[in-house]
């Protein structure tokens, strides 16, 4: 499978997530990615020097893959999560998720009412 | 092959395995989601260290050493990696961090008012 882009790669990565629940695995591999550099020790040995990092995503013979860079991390790293968190949910819940604080009040009335009538 | 079982044992050392050897160790999740269990493991072509979860309070903690790691792969500076948690309390400070989006309020909260009004 060629590089994707992030966004290609995450969606891909949805799927890939998706298809596994009976009984594969998914599998999500993250490394420096400094094969341009690998001769140039000067670029290895500065400690300034910003790599990508490749992320690798298998299940089964699927395999994709993507090209993080510094500055995309933030956003990359959110979207990721977001997919992960919302396909691993065989996990075992231990706490219940909170309600958003803003609208307790009324939330709390509403109950009150709604169970009345 | 080792398993640790606290947290915070496993954050350090895989962070710090990771900054000893920066370009042969990688990082890698695996999830069964018909077990229900998620191992994740750093590993530098000599020395593994794992970890194996079926809670779901613990992939706060996964997000958490997912950026760590990432900003270390890309030798981000510390310093960014923390704006994350910053900028979402403080507002961005610097322009290239996008502000996070905040979430609507649950629709059931509208309704739920309206209700109340009439």
């Amino acid at each position: 499978m060629p590089l994707l882009s992030n966004d290609a790669f995450l969606s891909q990565l949805n799927k890939l997530y998706e298809k596994s629940r009976q009984q594969r695995t998914v599998y999500v591999t993250m490394k420096r990615y400094a094969y341009p550099q690998r001769k140039d020790t000067k670029a290895l040995a500065d400690p300034d020097t910003e790599y990508p990092c490749i992320v690798r995503a298998t299940s089964g013979s699927t395999k994709i893959s993507t090209l993080v860079n510094p500055h995309d991390t933030e956003r990359f790293h959110q979207h990721y999560t977001n997919i992960a968190v919302l396909h691993m949910d065989s996990l075992k819940k231990k706490v219940k998720v909170k309600k958003p604080k803003a609208s307790k009040a009324a939330t709390k009335d509403a109950t009150k009412a709604a169970s009345k009538a | 092959m080792v398993y640790l079982e606290a947290w915070d044992d496993y954050q350090k050392a895989a962070e710090e395995l990771y900054l000893r050897g920066p370009l042969k160790t990688r990082f890698v999740s695996e999830y069964r989601h018909k077990e229900g269990t998620l191992v994740l493991k750093v590993f530098d072509g000599v020395k593994c260290l794992k970890y194996r979860t079926d809670k779901q309070p613990d992939l706060k903690k996964f997000e958490r050493l997912t950026l760590s790691l990432m900003c270390k792969m890309q030798n981000k500076r510390e310093a960014d990696m923390m704006d994350v948690d910053e900028a979402a309390k403080e507002g961005a400070e610097e322009p290239a961090i996008t502000t996070p989006i905040q979430s609507p309020p649950p629709p059931a909260g509208k309704k739920a008012r309206k209700k109340k009004k009439n």
